[in-house]
């Protein structure tokens, strides 16, 4: 058997962001020619190791090693030479040039501008591992897919033989996650070493030849992945096996709190986000809405809260609590849904950058929701401090005043606390959350949860839009699944299965069929029971 | 027939007159605006390009001064009487963009406020050298205080028809134009301006091309300046209007979707509009009314620029922000 | 960030984003830059005009408060340019760049000044039976109604077209300062040649549209109270009461808080349902208003009008708001410093006759300021000197280098009369400093660190020992 050889090698390497530390004295291999699979949670230092290894961070310990070779990677430029090539989560594309000038960007090819023969060379790429691209299409123009094949086209023209994708598969459709795969297979015959960043297990253990786990910044330990399953993956990667154990009482009291009818919005270039859109969210339950990233999430909360213009045929409606009356909210803006009497609490997925305001102070972003109240021209300064004691006190924020400190030195914990704790302290009668444990620790994540609930046992209609499927099936009452901006399906969660609702969220597209109203989905599973 | 014929003569007469001196007028502009769009390309706002001019003009005024005074006018070379104003436009507009670049790149400084300040900077060194050299001459023409460099002017420009500064004014913008668009340097400035960590991932080194198109631009306002001087004031300085000519040129970035060969056309069209009233010869009175025919036509091309919607048409996505690689 | 910013320093410099930095300490940065700045500008103004800086200073507080004549102008210049420092502010807090306060101002005092020139041709207002009290207390509303609403139109059309189109906001404001100079200055030269429009038969001053009417001291405030200085003094406290309104405006209302919710984020704004475009419009029409109300001061106190009436104080008030970081109270201190310097340059005579001006008291103002805005750099970011082997070397480099700098920087000014190559001089020095001080700084780094290792061996000696 002939001896491993190492692509790279990453030894006792460790990164600090102020005060927080992002990577823990990591030893990570990789071997030439494998598929490797870096596995961790959400925050638990993937990302920032891998940058280290593309030069976008520099480590503040340990050392890199390249086909053994000891070096330094000070710069993306520097990776590029020792053939590594990083194809990130978030695109580094220029919006408005053609794939070809993105491919050929910050390089120095002998002689004039070339155009024309760049595109002739990624032509013979594409073709030689089965991508498809028009070199002269302009980015804005294209899909999410599309966009990815240029990045990693981009990074296959500069000859790279270390290839890392970032999540690469988040953004995709099943067909194109396939397709995606052939291509990393094409690569490894052709000798190139990949890492694939991830923390989908089915994936890992689709395309994977090995699997290196990281939790809270360290490096846990690497497996076969033909020695490994879902089980003992997910043990590694959370450290203990998952049984979430979140209590969900049953809620006697539920009527029809908000009633969402064939809601459809555009965006600006007119495509549309979500696409005929129907479903009740009843007091007392908490509606749990699911999806791959993208799917029309934002743009339902948006919609509802009176941040996105609907298509005239849209109707959402609203039945108060005290006097049943029902209230159309179509065209109303945020304004005149909080002056009609509508009680709706909205946390948005964007906290700094939509539902807080970072430069200010606790007591000053308590009151964003609820300045307005009274006569005078002068903000009452004293109510808001006291609730933001209060809710410091209650969920226990970590913070050295209320009226001082700008909210963005708090940390990401605290800070949606903060921000739940606002949009509940409105005593509101519908409560939308978007990924609102998204970056939080398990601790701060039950607190939420907890809130919640609390929330839907006063009768308040939750709607919690989440990324985590267990935690859905173990919060909510009922889910929404949602494909592609339609509704693949609204179902029971306590009967439901993980397996199932996966399925629906990729539905759509892998049928590639018209989209079923949510009434016949709901109609063919009571035909299935 | 004879009626039509003293008509063209008389348009023909009028616009041979009219046309030169609209294409003077014309270059401090051209100038200004190829040297903003360079700078905007790489995604640095500088609204500084007013105080820019006006110090490019006096450090091109002040070394011409300097060099006709420093013998007779029998002993000047051609050569020197160039190139010595030249040189100290263009060193002193370097500084300027140095400053600006050292503030707005390296200390991320507020764009915005940098650049005015730049203007008010720019404006009062050169308002207050100008009026220096003006008191120490004592040159009092008509009630006017003013100085010129007579000697000097005559190696830039008769005074009828543009002079070579004007020439190379536009030479410069077609080469600006061929370089953004041709050259993979042109490309890698316009994807820092566009998108400065896609360019730094893409290994460019973000800070020196900022750092080169700002300050190279620059130089080139500056000339602006010193053509200003040269051509449309025939080397007299007396409290010129260099910064309506700054403003002005940056709205033209806008007006021609940062296109350097576009600007040509437009810098003409508005330098005949700031002559207009020259030529016209209006009541006085009057003239003050189509003096502000340049600003309202500015005032509406911004209005109307704002309705353009077309992805290319867009400024730089980067304009005015500072770039951080490890911002989180 | 690793520094490869082209920069050959013998140091690298690693920069990261501070996590927060202690109230005292922010203060401290930015009194350190403060003073910096001011030594600088003492330096250059010692090198130009080549005297003694005791005498130049007490130069410089003659001319501003040498006599109560003197001292009434100073504070009412103060208080005038305090008036468009605080109109603006709120328009900067949305972060709306209003560069137009130079025209809002302009088009007030004009505004008022039409008002006085038109009263001056009504019988009424030349009829002598009637008091002078019952005609100023008509005369004022109208002037003060009449600013406030072209200060305000002048405020809105940006504000308009950048809520409906985003048109730039910038270039729109700065060109509607030339579209109202440019209309004084056509009303002006009517007024120059009465026939060409009738426009007046009162009057033939050159120049200003009511100074013949200025003598009978209707609409000005100079026959409120038959004292010298006393005509400055209604403006005075209207800009003193303002400030104090301005200052609970912008931190205890309703209004203020949207204005920067406003400035911080739109989207945040619109999610807690303030309206944004209408907060734009507003807070311009505000901001134009106040622009206008000063305008209307100056006519009164003044009792003329001209284009260059504001004189760039519109653009200098920017400066002030921003050197004050959009504080109220600390705009007094900025416009008090600047009026200081302006009034005082004037009477800063050379020997050779040459006096300093209003453009060199501006040109050092800039440059106080960009210490002020550079120095928020290190208030945001933590600089740490990185691979720098404790040497002297380098620092003895960048104190000779810094020092040649300086030197030929200086030599330069002190020739001034002979080469007039002050912009190059001025960076030179500053340059020259900079280089100068980081040697400095390297070598008490360099030192200290020597000083750390030798007192750890030191230690670990004397343990095992």
């Amino acid at each position: 058997m002939e001896a491993v050889k190492n692509a790279v090698r990453m030894e006792g390497i460790t990164k600090h962001f102020g005060s927080v530390i992002a990577n823990r004295s990591i030893n990570l291999e990789l071997h030439e020619g494998e598929i490797l699979s870096l596995l961790g949670e959400n925050g638990s230092g993937k990302t920032t190791l891998m940058n280290m290894l593309s030069g976008i961070y520099y480590p503040d310990e340990g050392q890199i090693y390249i086909h053994d070779q000891p070096v330094t990677i000070k710069s993306p430029k520097d990776a590029f030479e020792y053939g590594i090539g990083m194809i990130h989560q978030h695109f580094k594309l220029v919006d408005v040039f053609t794939a070809t000038e993105n491919i050929i960007l910050g390089l120095h090819e002998p002689g004039m501008l070339n155009l024309k023969r760049a595109a002739k060379k990624i032509k013979e790429i594409s073709e030689r591992y089965g991508f498809e691209i028009d070199p002269n299409q302009k980015v804005y123009n294209m899909s999410v897919s599309q966009k990815q094949t240029v990045e990693i086209i981009k990074v296959l023209y500069r000859g790279a033989d270390i290839l890392i994708l970032d999540e690469p598969t988040a953004v995709l459709t099943p067909q194109e996650t396939d397709k995606l795969f052939a291509v990393m297979r094409n690569m490894q015959k052709d000798g190139k070493s990949l890492i694939i960043i991830t923390h989908k297990l089915h994936e890992v253990l689709e395309v994977s030849d090995r699997v290196a786990i990281l939790r809270k910044g360290e490096y846990i330990g690497d497996v076969l992945t033909a020695n490994a399953n879902q089980q003992s993956l997910t043990d590694m990667m959370v450290g203990r096996a998952v049984s979430l154990n979140i209590d969900r009482p049953k809620s006697q009291q539920t009527a029809e709190r908000l009633k969402v009818e064939h809601l459809t919005v555009k965006d600006v270039e007119g495509v549309k986000r979500l696409d005929d859109v129907s479903f009740t969210a009843n007091s007392g339950e908490i509606l749990g809405i699911a999806g791959i990233a993208g799917s029309g999430q934002r743009e339902l909360l948006e919609a509802i809260a009176g941040l996105q213009p609907i298509e005239p045929e849209s109707r959402i409606m609203y039945f108060d609590p005290k006097t049943g009356k029902e209230q159309l909210l179509n065209g109303m803006d945020p304004l005149k849904i909080i002056r009609s009497g509508v009680l709706l609490s909205f946390v948005p997925e964007d906290r700094f950058g939509m539902g807080l305001v970072g430069s200010m102070t606790i007591a000053q972003n308590v009151m964003l929701r609820s300045y307005r109240k009274g006569r005078s021209p002068l903000l009452d300064q004293q109510s808001p401090r006291i609730l933001a004691e209060k809710i410091v006190n209650d969920l226990e924020v970590v913070t050295p005043n209320v009226d001082k400190i700008p909210l963005r030195r708090l940390s990401g914990g605290n800070v949606q606390k903060v921000l739940v704790g606002r949009e509940i302290e409105q005593s509101p009668s519908v409560l939308m959350t978007a990924y609102a444990v998204r970056g939080l620790d398990i601790n701060t994540s039950y607190t939420i949860y907890n809130l919640l609930t609390e929330q839907k046992m006063q009768g308040v209609a939750v709607i919690y839009v989440g990324e985590d499927l267990d935690v859905l099936l173990e919060l909510c009452d009922r889910i929404l699944v949602l494909c592609g901006g339609q509704v693949s399906g609204i179902v029971d969660a306590r009967s439901v299965t993980k397996e199932q609702v996966g399925l629906m969220m990729t539905q759509f597209r892998k049928t590639g069929e018209p989209q079923k109203t949510a009434n016949e989905t709901k109609e063919a599973e009571h035909e299935e029971q | 027939m004879t009626e039509s014929g003293t008509f063209f003569t008389v348009l023909i007469g009028f616009l041979a007159s009219f046309i030169p001196r609209a294409i003077m007028q014309a270059m401090p502009l051209l100038y200004g605006s190829t040297g903003e769009i360079l700078t905007e390309k790489s995604g640095n706002l500088n609204l500084g390009i007013p105080g820019i001019m006006f110090v490019g003009a006096i450090a091109g005024v002040s070394g011409a001064f300097l060099y006709e005074h420093s013998g007779s006018a029998a002993q000047m070379n051609g050569f020197l009487a160039v190139l010595i104003p030249l040189l100290c436009c263009l060193v002193g507009s370097f500084l300027m963009g140095l400053l600006y670049c050292f503030l707005t790149v390296t200390l991320r400084a507020n764009q915005n406020v940098t650049g005015l300040s730049m203007t008010i900077f720019g404006t009062g060194i050169a308002q207050f050298l100008g009026g220096s050299l003006i008191k120490i001459t004592h040159a009092q023409s008509a009630g006017v205080a003013s100085i010129t460099i007579t000697e000097t002017v005559k190696y830039f420009s008769n005074g009828n028809v543009p002079g070579w500064l004007a020439y190379t004014g536009i030479v410069i913008a077609i080469l600006v134009a061929l370089f953004l668009r041709y050259t993979r340097a042109g490309m890698q400035l316009r994807a820092v301006g566009e998108n400065p960590a896609t360019a730094d991932a893409a290994g460019i080194n973000v800070t020196r091309y900022k750092y080169l198109a700002t300050i190279i631009g620059s130089m080139i306002a500056g000339l602006g300046g010193l053509c200003f001087v040269m051509e449309c004031a025939h080397g007299t300085w007396s409290e010129p209007r260099i910064d309506q000519i700054g403003w002005l040129a940056i709205a033209l970035v806008i007006f021609t979707a940062w296109r350097p060969g576009v600007s040509i056309f437009a810098s003409i069209m508005f330098g005949a509009l700031l002559i207009l009233s020259d030529h016209l010869n209006p009541p006085i009175g009057i003239k003050e009314l189509y003096t502000l025919i340049p600003y309202v036509v500015t005032l509406l091309v911004l209005i109307i620029v704002s309705l353009r919607k077309k992805r290319e048409d867009q400024p730089p996505q980067s304009l005015g922000l500072a770039y951080f690689r490890e911002e989180r | 960030m690793k520094n490869n910013n082209g920069f050959i320093l013998p140091f690298g410099i690693h920069i990261a984003k501070r996590d927060g930095i202690s109230a005292w300490k922010r203060w401290m940065i930015r009194s350190i830059a403060i003073l910096i700045a001011l030594l600088l500008c003492a330096v250059i103004t010692i090198l130009i005009t080549k005297m003694n800086p005791i005498t130049v200073l007490r130069s410089m507080f003659d001319g501003t408060f040498g006599a109560p004549r003197k001292v009434w102008k100073t504070v009412y210049y103060v208080a005038m340019l305090l008036g468009i420092s605080l109109a603006v502010t709120p328009a900067f807090k949305m972060r709306f760049w209003n560069i137009g306060a130079e025209g809002q101002v302009l088009i007030g005092a004009f505004a008022a000044a039409a008002c006085m020139f038109y009263a001056g041709r009504m019988p009424f207002f030349n009829d002598p039976s009637v008091s002078m009290t019952v005609k100023n207390l008509i005369l004022f509303p109208c002037m003060l109604i009449a600013a406030l609403a072209f200060g305000a139109l002048w405020g809105f059309l940006p504000a308009f077209f950048k809520s409906r189109w985003n048109t730039n906001e910038t270039l729109f404001t700065l060109m509607m300062n030339y579209v109202a100079m440019q209309i004084v200055k056509f009303m002006i030269a009517y007024r120059e040649f009465p026939k060409l429009l009738q426009w007046s038969s009162n009057g033939t001053s050159v120049g200003t549209i009511n100074s013949g009417f200025q003598s009978v001291g209707i609409g000005t405030f100079a026959k409120i109270a038959d004292q010298s200085g006393t005509q400055y003094l209604f403006p005075i406290i209207c800009i003193g009461v303002l400030t104090v309104l301005l200052f609970v405006y912008l931190k205890y209302s309703k209004h203020g808080y949207e204005i920067a919710v406003v400035g911080e984020s739109e989207r945040t704004a619109s999610y807690a349902g303030i309206k944004v475009n209408r907060v734009i419009v507003r807070t311009m029409i505000l901001s134009g208003a106040l622009c206008g109300l000063v305008g209307f001061l100056i006519v009164a106190a003044e009792g003329t009008v001209s284009h260059d009436v504001v004189d760039g104080r519109g653009y200098t008030a920017v400066m002030v708001s921003w050197m004050s970081q959009f504080n109220p109270f600390g705009m007094i201190f900025s416009s008090l410093l600047l009026v200081f310097m302006q009034f005082g340059a004037k009477e800063v005579v050379m020997p050779d006759g040459v006096s300093l001006d209003k453009n060199f008291a501006n040109m050092l103002m800039s440059i106080i300021l960009f210490f002020i805005i550079g120095c928020e750099f290190f208030i945001n970011y933590k600089v740490t000197v990185t691979r720098y082997r404790a040497s002297f070397k380098p620092a003895i480099f960048f104190l000779i280098v810094g020092t040649v700098l300086l030197h030929i920087g200086g030599g330069l000014l002190s020739v001034f009369y002979i080469i007039p190559l002050l912009v190059i001089a001025i960076v030179l020095l500053i340059i020259g400093f900079a280089v100068w001080l980081s040697g400095l700084i390297m070598l008490i780094i360099s030192i200290r660190r020597k000083v750390r290792i030798a007192r750890k061996k030191h230690a670990s000696a004397g343990l095992e020992g």
